[in-house]
């Protein structure tokens, strides 16, 4: 619960980062570079004199952004096609799979790279790429979990009161299936604010001057020994969130559960 | 079949308590149970799902995992040996050589990746420092005497390819393979169809004889005891409510979760239709360890003096023994129907 | 789709219960269901693994035909398969008239309101996702019945029908013992009120104090409804209990159909007799004097069922005829009381138990 509410507020600072924010996220201030925190700059300044707390709130914006919609792209589709295939057998799930385990053998890595070069690395571009090279995971859990659920009796059961599949597969299934859809959801937020910053590491990323969390962890690394406070913030807040995720995922996963829920 | 002599107690069980802590909080598996089995005696526990008929068993072989949550209490004496006492080493040694148990589901309880001869060698090898052609011949001998034709030959196969009650016989001679004084049967035929549950009875029955070793069954199923023990133990929420020599028992139980119970099932002879009598409620919960009798709230015979004090287990006439408040009048079966509390 | 077409009542009332004895409600014939056997990596079909494998039978109007045999007989296959459940293979399922394996999806799912079936396992066969009052309600959903009061009203009545109380809607399967989720299973069973129910193995997974409960609630509600059964079992004495006529299974095939007295108490083939002495009795002075008929082996393969009649490993009385023969079913009982056996010795039944001082017969009860 405090997890739930920690994150929605950390989002809900970040969306509304240019309310809150005392600087402008790139307004450069040769004046008072590399300073550690004070009451000015409560996280510090970095190589250019930009405000850190600033580029922290504007930076959470993308990099939350950029988390949560791959995340709900990226698991949408592995549960869509984890369902499908193990519902229908046979070929579907054949071909299904075969598909998955190519996406699978795929490099993440250098596909990036070249689809980022292409696409200028904007916002949207990057959740697309992202959703789409993360969902093999959820799909092949929510596959196997399927196979096993379309046994169950009350599937049988419904089926003999005359359902149809689509009414089996949203009624019956993928809520049975919610358990690994959740996990496979919350390890795609962190995997995804992690892709982020491993583009931005290579410069691919979302283009500075425009911070992400990723990218403010990847500039600072020259000096982390020296100017700690640069590294330490973004980490710590990606760290935080990716905890946070997973606790509310817990939470969820919980409060879908019916055994659980208190009556 | 009666017991061939009641000689001294091969395995006597003290005032035993299980209690298992789990995150919906305690439940109290098995309130108090004493019983003591004789040499070569054939007894059994008969209960309902929850009443803790498995759970006894468990807790006197030792299996139960007390960072699971689970907590014995009581004594478990074998031979005077107190077996909850001992550490898990000397445990070890006296499970299988002493005392064996086998399971109800023979499909997990053998390991599917080794094939039967190496698991059933080392059962042999575990214990009696055996070598391999010795284990092997043992093995065979084993299989044989379990009923499983060309013995020699199937060693080298895979669990996966024998049928279900194959497997049941090779658990069977598994438990038996260091020649066990007691042996302990929980549901051992649940999991069989009637006639090869049949058959794993005649088994296990005849076995008894000729090795001359104390069966404790557990089962829930009464149809199945009737001719096959010497004694009955009903058990009801964690306690033994009545104990009997098993024709007293069918012919006039002592308390009214038996009787009940043997009314809920229909006579062998019953022709169709009319309605069988039933128990009305549901299983206790386990997790409230209530003051007055278990069975009250389903007991058409219950008075105030039932849900005010919980009645202990009283020794009534021909060393049978009954829970309950009413069993003289039981006994003289002039007991009618209360009306419900 | 339209409501009320089905040509039933809906109960309170009730429609009126006919006798056993009107005309066919459903008739099966040769009815086969065969799986493919995969091998290798190629998953190629090697052969095929005959669950039900020519089983032919009719039930009347208000009739209960009992099916029992052990498991791997092919009884809860033949089950399904009259429900469409498991595609058959082969074979006529004429329902009411209406040839079932001809329907296609839309008409076959207007059908399953009048055939509905009633599981094994009661913590199985409830999503526990869904609350009492959503499962209940599920058949009125899925076949379009009535607007939501009318359905929330539905499910109060079904769920006092089945002596469950009406607070009881909101909670999930998870808040109920056994017995109770086997009776939310039977309220939605019922929900459509359908003429045929088919109850595989209703009480097998409850403890023995509530199987007694709901053998009660289904008499009453077969008497209260007019319902047809087709009840699987391997229960016998419960298969007794319930039902009007019994058909034995055996490695696919039907080896004796009959008056459930008459076979209860003059079993014509073999393997009935051996069933019906391996059931323990609780009865120990019965069970003293009683000889057992222990059959040697195992159930057959079926992948790869022996030549000839099938239970003729294991068959005390198999001869070289049925080494190499497959018996028929003959009728061995009278023009009113008809009693199939598939055995080639059924005159020598007798021989099977001849010494035994007591057996699995019965004594007392006049045949109806």
């Amino acid at each position: 619960m405090a997890s739930a509410v920690g994150f929605v507020v950390v989002t809900a600072l970040c969306m509304a980062a240019p309310l809150i924010a005392p600087y402008e996220f790139d307004a450069i201030d040769l004046g008072s570079i590399r300073q550690a925190p004070s009451w000015d700059h409560p996280m510090g300044t970095d190589d250019l004199g930009r405000d850190l707390f600033t580029r922290m709130l504007y930076g959470g914006r993308v990099s939350l952004t950029i988390g949560l919609l791959s995340a709900v792209l990226g698991t949408a589709m592995g549960a869509l096609v984890g369902a499908v295939a193990g519902f229908y057998g046979r070929w579907t799930d054949n071909v299904l799979m075969r598909f998955t385990d190519m996406a699978y053998s795929i490099p993440t890595l250098p596909l990036l790279i070249v689809l980022s070069a292409y696409t200028q690395a904007a916002v949207v571009a990057m959740v697309v790429i992202i959703g789409l090279l993360s969902w093999m995971a959820t799909a092949r859990v929510v596959r196997s979990e399927v196979l096993s659920l379309k046994e169950q009796e009350f599937v049988l059961a419904a089926r003999s009161l005359g359902a149809t599949n689509r009414h089996l597969i949203v009624r019956h299934i993928l809520p049975n299936a919610v358990g690994p859809i959740i996990v496979g959801a919350t390890l795609a937020v962190g995997n995804a604010i992690v892709i982020e910053s491993s583009l931005s590491f290579l410069g691919l990323g979302i283009q500075p001057p425009i911070p992400t969390w990723g990218n403010m962890l990847m500039d600072s690394q020259a000096t982390m020994a020296t100017k700690p406070w640069l590294t330490v913030f973004p980490g710590v807040a990606i760290l935080l969130v990716v905890l946070a995720v997973n606790f509310v995922g817990d939470g969820l996963h919980d409060a879908l559960d019916p055994k659980v829920r208190k009556r | 079949m009666t017991s061939p002599r009641r000689a001294r107690p091969v395995l006597e069980v003290v005032d035993l308590m299980t209690r298992f802590h789990t995150e919906q909080g305690v439940v109290h598996a098995v309130n108090g149970v004493s019983f003591s089995l004789t040499e070569g005696e054939s007894m059994a526990i008969v209960g309902e799902s929850g009443s803790g008929k498995s759970v006894t068993a468990l807790s006197i072989m030792g299996l139960l995992v007390r960072t699971a949550g689970a907590e014995c209490r009581g004594r478990a004496l074998l031979d005077g040996r107190d077996l909850l006492a001992l550490r898990p080493r000397e445990l070890a040694r006296v499970r299988g050589k002493e005392i064996a148990m086998i399971f109800q589901d023979p499909v997990t309880s053998l390991n599917p990746v080794l094939t039967v001869g190496r698991q059933l060698g080392e059962a042999v090898l575990h214990h009696a420092g055996a070598s391999r052609a010795e284990a092997r011949g043992r093995s065979v001998e084993l299989l044989d005497l379990v009923g499983i034709p060309n013995a020699r030959g199937r060693l080298s196969e895979y669990p996966h390819q024998f049928s279900g009650g194959q497997r049941q016989r090779i658990m069977i001679a598994m438990a038996l393979a260091l020649g066990p004084r007691v042996l302990i049967a929980d549901e051992p035929t649940t999991a069989l169809d009637v006639t090869i549950q049949a058959q794993v009875v005649e088994l296990i029955g005849s076995l008894r004889q000729r090795l001359g070793m104390a069966v404790l069954w557990i089962t829930h199923d009464l149809g199945l005891v009737a001719g096959l023990v010497d004694t009955v133990l009903v058990m009801y929420a964690g306690r033994i409510v009545e104990r009997a020599a098993v024709r007293d028992l069918f012919e006039r139980p002592l308390h009214p979760y038996t009787k009940g119970l043997l009314q809920a099932v229909p006579a062998w002879n019953d022709t169709r239709g009319g309605r069988l009598r039933t128990i009305d409620g549901r299983p206790p919960d386990l997790r409230s360890a209530p003051k007055h009798c278990a069975f009250a709230p389903r007991c058409p015979h219950a008075l105030d003096r039932c849900w005010a004090e919980r009645p202990p287990l009283q020794e009534a006439d021909g060393g049978r023994a009954s829970a309950c408040w009413r069993w003289r009048e039981l006994e003289g079966a002039a007991l009618a129907r209360e009306p419900r509390p | 789709m339209t409501d009320g077409t089905a040509p039933t009542t809906d109960f309170p009332g009730g429609r009126e219960t006919r006798e056993p004895g009107s005309a066919p409600l459903l008739e099966v014939r040769d009815l086969r269901k065969h799986f493919p056997v995969r091998r290798g990596l190629l998953r190629r079909t090697v052969g095929s693994l005959r669950a039900v494998d020519g089983v032919s039978f009719t039930i009347r109007e208000g009739e209960a035909l009992g099916l029992v045999g052990e498991s791997g007989c092919g009884k809860s296959t033949t089950g399904r398969a009259i429900l469409r459940l498991e595609e058959p293979t082969a074979g006529q399922i004429v329902f009411d008239g209406v040839d079932l394996r001809a329907l296609r999806a839309d008409a076959l799912r207007r059908t399953r309101r009048d055939m509905q079936m009633i599981f094994q396992d009661p913590h199985a066969s409830l999503d526990p996702r869904l609350s009492v009052a959503s499962i209940v309600a599920e058949p009125l959903d899925v076949q379009g019945w009535g607007d939501r009061d009318a359905r929330r009203e539905r499910v109060r009545e079904l769920l006092e029908l089945v002596g469950l109380e009406p607070y009881h809607a909101e909670r999930y399967p998870h808040a109920f013992s056994g017995g109770q989720r086997q009776r939310i299973g039977i309220a939605r069973a019922l929900a459509t009120s359908p003429r045929f129910i088919v109850a595989d193995e209703p009480i097998a997974a409850l403890d023995v104090s509530i199987q007694a409960q709901v053998v009660n609630l289904l008499a009453d509600l077969k008497d209260r409804l007019g319902l047809t059964y087709l009840f699987i079992a391997h229960d016998l004495s419960i298969v007794r209990h319930l039902s009007d006529r019994v058909a034995v299974m055996y490695a696919g095939r039907i080896v004796e159909l009959g008056g459930t007295e008459a076979v209860f108490a003059d079993a014509r083939h073999p393997y009935t007799v051996a069933l019906l002495s391996a059931v323990p009795v609780p009865d120990p002075e019965r069970e003293s004097g009683r000889r057992r008929l222990i059959l040697p082996g195992d159930v057959p393969d079926p992948a790869d069922p022996p030549p000839g009649c099938r239970f003729h490993p294991r068959c005390p009385l198999a001869t070289a005829l049925c080494r190499r023969e497959d018996p028929e079913l003959r009728d061995v009982g009278s023009v009113e009381a008809p009693h199939l056996t598939a055995c080639h010795h059924t005159e020598r039944i007798g021989s099977l138990m001849t010494d035994r001082g007591d057996g699995p017969d019965i004594t007392h009860g006049d045949q109806e």
